[in-house]
């Protein structure tokens, strides 16, 4: 099945050096013959089109920018936050550019411990754990710890049956059985806390890592600032409906332009709990203060990986792998996505406002980003209301402009996206995006109303 | 920054991007300013839309017309059917609009009556001259075909250009816009022509631009009550002062004002400014100028442009400029087309003010070109009845296309129903420029009107009655100076002194009672023969 998937996704030489490493052959460079470069295929010549098109938005963004730069002045404010998110993201782009292709060192292979904690998750946990075993990875050098936490299903017993087939090619196979459940973070500290090993990564129940993610991880720690690394995460049931295409879009954008430009500063502001990395040493230092955190008074239950990644980049740097892939479940339900969205929303505005405070310490740039983004996000409920409402119910201007300037910058993404990843229903995925950007723009201000009620922190 | 990665491939490819970037947005740019100025982003979608929408049915209907054309041409020398009007241009009209709306709900012209106008004057045969071929004849210099014009636009707005220029390409027309370089140089505007815009228009090679002074199209208070009035031909209330400009203030600010305006576009555009529109149409509008302002403005205006152009006053002069005019060698008329007019009325007004020649018999159609001064006319079953209005005490009408004729005879068979007075009219230029033969009970005067003053030069009293009953035949006879009024065949009153500026001139009808509504007259028949 993975094979099968990477013939669909990844180009000819992605999967050759997967085969490659597969069968344990230590690959770092693969060059492509040399023939193949002068002969233009078909594909390349669509790839080079949608390119064209690429450019050819940028160009319109920027006409546009350039053309309406006068009206700036009408409303500083508004023509103010129309050119910094224009900048912002086209910034993004351009950074993400400039992400750094870590070369592999052979000489360097620290040893590693998954972490899985997992609550009701019968259906995949198995296969989360199994997959550790089929790491392109020595398999002496690594350690699982699946933490039970207190499912009410048969998770326990899959996991038990799981780490019995592991145990005849990994050494140590801990599974932990809470009978009363405690929450992710508790979990997540757990795992700390038995680990043994080097790395410590953490792989979210519902995740599955290819066999080449840990090595693309591990890499990075040959450098002693870092302390956190995030996996790169696609969305496993794409093919399921219109939301878990839109949302496979999101993820790949968020994680190709967005992480890969705060990677370049080594200041990534969240590692993502489905597949990330981090030194244990630097974590041994902070679990106990962040598994007691609190904000505003409340217990902090929800947002667990971005307030990790929080506590490590004060002192160290997290980065982003763009070669460790793995896969995660999203939620194929409206209902299910819109309270996931909200629950990392109320999140987004805790963590951010905590790492604001030491953010500025960071590379200049990154922290103008930071602060813009903050900006930027904050506003864009009040922009929207503008343009949606109070415009066309004042001065019975409608929002023309606004609403095809947002589905520019939308088709922008599409097509970065449409260009790397393939055809499938792209078009039909920018503009649920796009629809889902207008409607969920609003939980901001109300996630910020209810950043101290937990009773949607539960998974 | 230990995650970044610099190559040099990369660089150079960013560096490659962000440059073909900056050319393009550049280059596009720059167009954009040039074609459109700071016009807003709706309107040039609009403009680009309609005009591309346009320009292709503009094609269909000109290739149809020239079709038909030729068609004509092919008949017309098979049946070798005379056509009346075929010769070199005497005098020429000039039309003037000022915005085409697109399809708004305004009372301004609308774009499909506009180009109704234009397509029936090119099916017509009328062909547009440029402002240097319309000065060169008037100068005397240059002959035109009979069905020339000269098209121009007034205030120098957007709309009088961008929907205007793919008409204008595929008629093959030309057009003068005047500009107002008080909202066209150096300001940004959404409903002005900018500068960069008009460089573009000037390069196309379908325009030329004319002053439309500096401030002069501004009303002004003329007096300490909030009175505004149009400051070229008012004197303007000074404030600080408590006064009304001296006339000697009034001749140094409009010179100032119509000499600025010519530099600044002068300076600006890099082309001679040799002509000026009055703003509002002001000189031809008497009601609310200054009588005595506006020989100071004329002779302004004079001073500064060789040609100006005023909206013509219906009724009271002919439509066309004639050539050989020497009393008003630089001011020229203007017709203002009705938003509501159709292509063809427009065309049937141009053709009866053209030059008629002699022998000319009337009355032919209702539309042969009798303008109407006062007074009631009625074109019915071949005959002409000219009557004072229910409280009025006469009528005047006049032959338009008659202002060149020089020496003629001009023979009215008539019936005066109440037996009241009338006058014939010869060497007519404008109601303030003619004389006449007026036929009364018991006198007949030879009288003319220079400038307004009317002066009896000659006459006979007391023989009559001189008005006879039933149809008659009466006669005016112009000959250089000398003018004759005769009754059937007898002449009654000759004069040898008629005033000089006479020279050429048109013919006419006057009826005249001091009885309230009683004046009438009934012409049979018009006819002027060459002496």
């Amino acid at each position: 099945m993975n094979i099968q998937n990477l013939f669909k996704t990844k180009n000819f030489t992605q999967v050759y050096q997967m085969n490659k490493l597969w069968n344990g052959d230590v690959i770092t460079t693969i060059k492509e013959p040399k023939h193949k470069k002068n002969k233009a295929n078909i594909n390349d010549i669509k790839t080079g089109g949608i390119w064209l098109a690429f450019f050819i938005i940028i160009y319109f963004i920027l006409f546009i920018k350039v053309l309406t730069f006068e009206t700036v002045f009408n409303n500083a404010f508004f023509g103010f936050y129309s050119i910094l998110i224009t900048v912002y993201i086209l910034s993004r782009f351009l950074l993400a550019y400039f992400h750094k292709e870590t070369p592999y060192d052979p000489s360097y292979e620290p040893t590693v411990t998954f972490v899985v904690p997992a609550k009701n998750e019968e259906d995949n946990i198995a296969e989360t754990i199994r997959r550790f075993g089929n790491v392109n990875y020595p398999l002496d050098k690594i350690e699982v710890v699946a933490i039970n936490d207190g499912s009410t299903d048969g998770t326990y017993t899959e996991m038990v049956k799981v780490a019995n087939e592991l145990r005849s090619k990994i050494k140590t196979v801990k599974v932990i059985n809470w009978k009363v459940n405690k929450g992710k973070r508790h979990g997540m500290a757990e795992g700390v806390k038995q680990a043994s090993h080097d790395i410590i990564i953490f792989i979210d129940s519902d995740s599955f890592i290819e066999p080449n993610c840990v090595r693309h991880l591990v890499k990075y720690f040959a450098s002693d600032s870092v302390g956190a690394v995030s996996g790169h995460t696609d969305v496993y049931n794409r093919e399921t409906n219109l939301l878990t295409q839109m949302q496979a879009l999101r993820y790949y954008i968020a994680f190709k332009i967005y992480k890969s430009a705060e990677s370049v500063f080594g200041s990534v502001t969240c590692c993502p709990g489905c597949c990330s990395a981090y030194r244990r040493k630097y974590l041994v230092e902070i679990v106990d203060e962040w598994l007691v955190q609190r904000f505003l008074g409340a217990e902090c239950t929800f947002g667990d990986d971005r307030s990790l990644t929080n506590y490590i980049i004060r002192n160290y740097d997290a980065v982003y792998s763009h070669e460790a892939l793995a896969y995660t479940v999203v939620p194929d339900n409206f209902k299910v996505y819109v309270r996931q969205q909200f629950r990392w929303k109320k999140s987004w505005i805790r963590e951010t406002l905590i790492a604001s405070v030491f953010m500025w310490r960071r590379h200049p740039l990154a922290a103008a980003s930071y602060y813009l983004y903050i900006f930027l996000a904050l506003t864009s409920p009040i922009v929207f209301f503008r343009a949606i409402a109070w415009y066309p119910a004042v001065h019975q201007v409608w929002p023309v402009i606004y609403l095809f300037g947002l589905f520019l910058m939308l088709l922008l993404h599409g097509l970065y996206y449409r260009a790397k990843v393939g055809p499938r229903a792209w078009a039909l995925a920018v503009f649920s995006f796009w629809f889902n950007s207008v409607i969920l723009i609003w939980q901001l201000p109300w996630a910020a109303i209810n950043i101290r009620d937990s009773r949607w922190g539960t998974r | 920054m230990n995650f970044i990665q610099l190559s040099n491939k990369k660089i150079l490819f960013t560096v490659s991007i962000a440059l073909v970037m900056f050319v393009l947005i550049y280059a596009t740019f720059s167009n954009k300013q040039a074609y459109y100025g700071y016009s807003p982003m709706t309107d040039i979608f609009a403009w680009i839309a309609s005009n591309t929408f346009y320009s292709t049915i503009y094609k269909v209907r000109a290739q149809n017309i020239s079709n038909e054309a030729a068609a004509l041409v092919f008949k017309s020398n098979n049946i070798s059917d005379s056509n009346e009007h075929t010769g070199n241009a005497i005098a020429l009209p000039v039309l003037v609009y000022h915005t085409v709306e697109n399809g708004s709900e305004s009372l301004n012209l609308q774009r499909d009556a506009f180009e109704d106008q234009l397509f029936a004057l090119k099916k017509a045969g009328w062909e547009t001259i440029t402002l240097k071929e319309f000065q060169a004849f008037m100068r005397g210099t240059m002959t035109l075909p009979e069905r020339s014009f000269l098209l121009t636009f007034d205030d120098g707005t957007k709309n009088s250009y961008h929907p205007v220029t793919p008409l204008l390409r595929v008629l093959d027309y030309t057009g003068v816009s005047f500009i107002l370089p008080k909202h066209s140089i150096g300001t940004e505007s959404h409903y002005y022509l900018s500068d960069h815009e008009i460089d573009t228009m000037l390069e196309s090679g379908i325009w030329e631009i004319g002053s439309h002074g500096m401030d002069v199209h501004e009303y002004q208070p003329t007096d300490s009550k909030d009175t505004y009035e149009a400051p070229l031909v008012n004197y303007i209330w000074l404030e600080n002062e408590g006064r009304t400009e001296t006339r000697e203030e009034y001749l140094e600010r409009i010179n100032m004002d119509l000499l600025s305006a010519r530099e600044a576009l002068e300076d600006r555009f890099d082309v001679v400014v040799s002509s000026f529109a009055y703003p509002f149409g002001e000189y031809g509008r008497p009601t609310d100028s200054n009588q005595n302002a506006i020989p100071g403005a004329v002779m302004v205006a004079e001073r500064i442009y060789e040609t100006s152009f005023y909206q013509w006053r219906r009724g009271g002069e002919f439509s066309f400029n004639y050539q050989k005019d020497e009393s008003r060698s630089h001011l020229y008329k203007r017709i203002e087309p009705d938003a509501q007019w159709s292509g063809e009325e427009l065309v049937q007004r141009l053709e009866s003010g053209l030059a008629k020649t002699l022998p000319y018999e009337s009355p032919r159609r209702d539309d042969e070109g009798w303008l109407r001064n006062w007074g009631k006319v009625s074109f019915a079953n071949s005959v002409i009845t000219l009557k004072a209005e229910d409280f009025g005490t006469g009528g005047t009408i006049f032959l338009d296309g008659s202002g060149h004729w020089e020496n003629y005879t001009v023979t009215a068979r008539l019936q005066s129903p109440t037996n009241t007075g009338f006058s014939l009219l010869a060497r007519f230029k404008d109601d303030n420029n003619l004389a006449m033969c007026n036929f009364n009970r018991d006198f007949v005067h030879i009288e003319q009107t220079i400038s307004g003053k009317q002066r009896v030069i000659e006459g006979v009293r007391g023989a009559g009655p001189y008005v006879p009953q039933g149809t008659f035949e009466a006669q005016a006879v112009v000959n250089g100076r000398t003018i004759s009024c005769a009754i059937n065949g007898e002449v009654l009153v000759t004069s040898r002194f008629l005033d000089p500026q006479l020279s050429v001139g048109g013919v006419g009808i006057k009826t005249w009672s001091p009885e309230i509504g009683l004046a009438s007259v009934i012409i049979e028949k018009f006819t002027i023969e060459k002496n």
